[in-house]
């Protein structure tokens, strides 16, 4: 079984490319996908009425395709009420089974441990955006070293930390202790031995399949995994095992 | 027949590499790659490529699915002459240059002008690595920007007899360059790099094959995942030939290889 943890709705909100998205993800024989909306317009620092809207869209691919797209809520903590109540509405009314953050704000700030704390309420994951950049991070844009203070802070959620925090290196080796803490493998990095040195350090359990699609075509994100020199059961367990297990969490 | 026109063999400073010739003819094995065309990943680093050239011709003298593809600082002194040894006595096939490690631009001026030319009297192509290794990984000591699209698209303007093989470049930047691809004959594009969702298929339909090719940039990204983008798009066969071997063929005078 294979689980994307980590897709987008298309950038710009068009909903034939969903339809895109969802067949080509079948041709690869991918079971579900774990789908959050960035927006139309993919701003850093949404408004309340840019992810509410966002979320929308969601909340209308899972109609469109019910037993295949896992929802995940997207807000920005910046409005922190506001973030609380729409996050609220996408996992009870709306059945969403995470919670995704993106750089409005590093995940160490306090206004986002009121989410957290609602994730972990709900036993549902919380996908954060991760990267540390040789070029610059954004203002509010989440290091790795961060999401292991996080994690530390809140022991019982569980937290993917997306793009093996980008620079993968450093990423696995930051989270290596914060053991609630698995890392997804997606996005345009590729780079030979990244999957390897990620299961040495975390091993199997601790890392999910993702492949930030559409900013990226699922062939080379599932052959990341295949290709590995790690074992078939280790490759099952990243595939969908590890992220299947997660998703049970509410049931 | 499948061809990788994007490989590399030797040390990478800042990370380990598996970038020996064992470990590339066994991962063209698994995936079915019959031949690689190879430059030094040391001669990036190199002040004088020279040497790295040299021992590269060497290393591949082991395996006929290796071919050789020399790297050249075209501002090293005696470049023109060393050029003309790695294709004519070491039977190289290509040359790959890198402007931003080896701290010059495209821009036109005598110097680029005349190596460019001389490429082309050779009939000898020339690939440019847009990138090595994702700008926003690199080491503290090493911060090297990508050549931009732009640069490539007024290099190959300039110099329309000489065939430029762009590789490394992500789908924008490949967009960028393919809106120029009606004027620009002697431009073509090596998929190396993770592209977007169904990217090759829609520059198939847009573009046509003709002009396109596949890399891997082994050693540093894995070899499978980049050659999968191609052979499990929904492209027709013979566009995938076109792609994966049959265009190099063309435009690399592979038979040339010692």
């Amino acid at each position: 079984m294979i689980i994307d943890a980590h897709v987008h709705f298309p950038p710009g909100g068009k909903y034939e490319n969903l339809d895109e998205l969802v067949e080509t993800a079948k041709r690869y024989n991918i079971s579900k996908l774990c789908i959050s909306s960035l927006g139309s317009s993919w701003n850093h620092n949404p408004s309340v009425s840019a992810f509410t809207a966002a979320n929308r869209q969601v909340k209308f691919a899972m109609d469109q395709y019910p037993d295949y797209i896992v929802g995940f809520a997207y807000v920005n903590p910046l409005f922190t009420q506001e973030a609380i109540k729409e996050f609220k509405t996408c996992i009870e009314d709306f059945h969403m089974l995470g919670l995704k953050l993106w750089v409005s704000c590093r995940c160490t700030e306090p206004v986002v441990y009121p989410l957290i704390e609602m994730a972990i309420e709900y036993e549902v994951p919380c996908l954060i955006h991760s990267w540390i950049k040789a070029t610059g991070n954004l203002p509010g844009e989440s290091i790795p070293q961060d999401v292991a203070e996080l994690a530390k802070k809140f022991p019982e959620a569980k937290i993917i930390m997306a793009h093996m925090g980008g620079d993968w290196e450093i990423g696995v080796k930051a989270v290596k202790d914060a053991k609630n803490v698995l890392v997804d493998t997606s996005g345009t990095i590729c780079e030979a031995g990244m999957i390897e040195y990620a299961v040495k350090i975390l091993g199997a359990e601790r890392i999910v399949y993702g492949s930030d699609a559409p900013g990226t075509d699922f062939s080379s994100q599932i052959w990341k995994i295949k290709a590995a020199e790690i074992s078939e059961e280790e490759k099952s367990l990243i595939l969908g095992g590890n992220m299947e297990k997660i998703l049970r969490m509410r049931v | 027949m499948i061809i990788d026109v994007n490989t590399f063999l030797g040390e990478w400073p800042f990370r380990k590499l598996s970038g020996d010739a064992d470990t590339l003819l066994r991962i063209m094995a698994k995936c079915k790659v019959d031949l690689a065309l190879v430059s030094s990943l040391n001669a990036i680093f190199y002040k004088d490529c020279e040497e790295a050239n040299i021992w590269l011709k060497h290393i591949l003298q082991r395996s006929k699915s290796l071919i050789g593809i020399c790297t050249i600082n075209p501002y090293f002194p005696n470049s023109l002459e060393h050029l003309h040894e790695c294709i004519n006595e070491m039977g190289m096939v290509g040359v790959k240059i890198h402007p931003s490690y080896h701290g010059y631009s495209l821009e036109n001026n005598n110097v680029i002008g005349q190596f460019f030319e001389e490429c082309s009297k050779a009939k000898i192509p020339i690939i440019v690595p847009l990138r090595i290794q994702d700008e926003r990984s690199h080491h503290p000591a090493s911060r090297i920007p990508p050549i931009s699209a732009s640069q490539i698209i007024s290099a190959a303007r300039k110099n329309s007899d000489l065939k430029i093989i762009v590789c490394n470049a992500r789908s924008n930047e490949i967009s960028q360059i393919c809106m120029k691809n009606n004027e620009l004959n002697n431009l073509y594009i090596a998929f190396s790099w993770v592209q977007s969702l169904n990217f090759i298929e829609k520059m198939v339909k847009n573009i046509g094959s003709d002009k396109l090719l596949w890399g891997s940039n082994f050693p540093i990204n894995y070899m499978e995942p980049m050659l999968r983008q191609v052979t499990e798009s929904r492209i027709d066969d013979e566009d995938k030939e076109k792609i994966l071997a049959e265009n190099a063929k063309k435009i690399f005078p592979i038979e040339r290889s010692i």
